[in-house]
């Protein structure tokens, strides 16, 4: 399985053309985690994100002759789920968001309004952002969504209340966002 | 209610950690102030963004899914159409086919309707038809196979027989047959198929653990649970099923249930607060179904080793934890004090914290070990099932790197 580390997303591509089925297990465990997050900054809702990126996953198999090779597959990818989205917009209202709470109604009615022309912005600059963080934001950051840590459990381990924790990583997540849009003006 | 409040209130909600008056209050304070829903739509977004990156079971689960998604049928309308707005080209609709013939077409097609509908009534009163039985939740890419084609399980839709459902890694599925009133639990990594043939509903678990309730029954429906090694008739109301490899294990909560080793033909009824195990070369023996007691344990391991005892307290929350990310040959090991004959070991891990690839060995000396059989992850719960044997040191150790840290919250060992 090492393999696949070396080979470039256009080698998978050949491979899952002349009929690997299993490169293309390992083209989505590359960009699943970017997708994913590519999703979750317009839609914050967990079902939304697990159905869209399995069936921009499934939908980019079934067209990957329209895929042009050495053109960012990623980027692609990105554009599908959008399209997807808006395609779906009437089926997410009807059964995503049915029961949920008031407060999913935003996420999901203001996300969707921010979906912009924008084709392809790059998780990269949520990574950069990462990157940019000092280091006492980032541990932060690391021990809430890497290590899972509760706020108490943060708390305990950096000395500070959990009140503390809850402001700062509030603080923090809105450096990466004014960071991320600064980084794609058109968004 | 004040900036700091609200930054604490948001951070809990997205963190999940919130309890229900948090979240009513959060909503009360969006409903009553739209400046603060874009900061709390960045938050969110930004939060579940960053758990993304970070959840690399979630990559699994959906390259798992979708794998077995895209053996299945041929392209959706909505695919033809979002591919005709990405690349410009127009797509038309799908055709449909001319009504034609002669004036009265519809007349013979109209009485062969009624007669199959006639004879379908008196079958069904005949033979009864299979209960519905529907998938009431559906937590990670659950999929289900029925003749070779493969779709996304999502709570609400009906099973058939001869369907097959298959729950991977991280997952978890619930099915209900809401006319029996009976429940089943199926855990992560478990593959389950539908069998059913005139009043006999039988479920074949190929692999992995579910666990079922039935509060009651109609009389008329024989109903059936069966594991590669052994097959269980259904008497009574509550109980967990375990199957890996050739082992299978079944633990009565409540109620009596009649379980049969298929390779020796055995037979033995395993009643309330009862288990057994199967496996090919064992006899049936009935067990206790509670843990061992665990007090003269003593426990050591690779790393952190003064925090090993919290392993065993009776708070679930505090535990072992590796000092960092899960790395191959850190390991915990478990002395009993003596031997015992056992069976079963589970452990508990904090949420997402389970070992992804764990070797599990035991032994009777402390010197001379041997491989334990098959160790199946769960987000909280291991559970290891091996033929039942007499051991008194076991010792488990990681065999992959993972993206998340291990912890042990817990640890189980049963007859």
């Amino acid at each position: 399985m090492s393999l696949g580390t070396e080979l470039s997303d256009d080698d998978l591509i050949r491979e899952i053309r002349a009929g690997h089925v299993n490169a293309y297990g390992m083209l989505i465990e590359r960009h699943c985690s970017r997708l994913r997050a590519f999703i979750a900054l317009r839609v914050p809702l967990p079902g939304v994100i697990d159905e869209l990126s399995h069936e921009t996953f499934v939908f980019a198999y079934r067209n990957l002759g329209r895929f042009t090779p050495g053109s960012s597959f990623s980027a692609w990818i990105c554009a599908i789920s959008l399209q997807l989205l808006r395609a779906e917009q009437q089926r997410f209202r009807r059964h995503e968001i049915r029961q949920a709470r008031y407060a999913d109604h935003i996420l999901f009615e203001r996300g969707i309004e921010t979906v912009g022309d924008n084709d392809a912005p790059e998780m990269e600059s949520l990574e950069r952002c990462m990157q940019r963080l000092p280091a006492r934001s980032r541990e932060l950051v690391d021990l809430r969504y890497q290590v899972s840590l509760s706020a108490e459990e943060i708390a305990e381990r950096v000395r500070q209340s959990i009140a503390w924790v809850r402001t700062t990583l509030f603080r923090v997540r809105q450096q990466l966002r004014q960071c991320v849009e600064q980084l794609q003006p058109n968004r | 209610m004040n900036d700091e409040t609200f930054m604490a209130l948001v951070d809990a909600c997205t963190s999940g950690e919130a309890t229900p008056e948090q979240w009513q209050a959060l909503e009360e304070e969006l409903r009553n102030h739209p400046a603060r829903r874009d900061e709390y739509l960045a938050q969110a977004s930004v939060s579940e963004a960053l758990r993304a990156l970070h959840d690399q079971s979630a990559a699994e689960r959906v390259r798992d899914s979708v794998l077995a998604g895209i053996q299945s049928a041929s392209p959706s309308d909505l695919s033809r159409r979002v591919m005709g707005e990405l690349h410009g080209t127009p797509v038309r609709p799908a055709r449909t086919g001319p009504i034609s013939g002669s004036r009265a077409w519809w007349r013979p097609v109209l009485a062969i309707a009624a007669l199959v509908a006639v004879f379908a009534g008196i079958a069904a009163w005949w033979i009864r038809l299979p209960p519905e039985i529907l998938v009431a939740e559906a937590n990670g890419a659950i999929t289900i196979t029925s003749d070779g084609k493969t779709r996304a399980a999502r709570s609400g839709i009906r099973l058939h027989p001869g369907d097959f459902v298959n729950v991977p890694t991280g997952a978890s599925a619930r099915l209900a047959v809401p006319n029996e009133a009976i429940r089943l639990d199926i855990g992560a990594q478990s593959a389950l198929a539908v069998r059913y043939q005139p009043r006999a509903l039988t479920f074949f678990l190929e692999r992995g653990a579910l666990d079922a309730r039935i509060e009651h029954r109609e009389r008329r429906l024989s109903l059936a649970f069966a594991t590669p090694g052994s097959s269980e008739v259904i008497l009574g109301t509550e109980f967990h099923l375990a199957s890996a490899g050739t082992v299978s294990r079944l633990e009565v909560i409540h109620g009596r249930v009649s379980f049969t080793n298929l390779k020796s033909g055995e037979t033995k009824e395993v009643a309330t607060e009862e288990a057994v195990v199967a496996s090919p070369e064992a006899a049936l023996d009935i067990l206790p179904l509670g843990p061992l007691a665990r007090d003269q344990w003593t426990l050591t391991a690779s790393d952190n080793r003064d925090k090993v005892a919290k392993a065993l307290d009776t708070d679930s929350h505090s535990g072992w934890q590796t000092p960092g990310n899960q790395m191959p040959g850190q390991w915990i090991e478990i002395d009993l004090a003596e031997p015992e004959e056992i069976s079963k070991i589970t452990l508990h891990s904090r949420y997402g914290e389970f070992p992804r690839a764990l070797r599990v060995n035991g032994s009777l000396d402390g010197e001379r070990w041997g491989p334990v059989l098959a160790a199946k992850p769960g987000e909280t719960v291991t559970e290891i099932l091996f033929p039942r044997q007499r051991l008194r040191f076991l010792r488990f150790e990681l065999d992959a790197l993972a993206n998340a840290p291990w912890s042990v919250t817990d640890v189980q060992v049963f007859h």
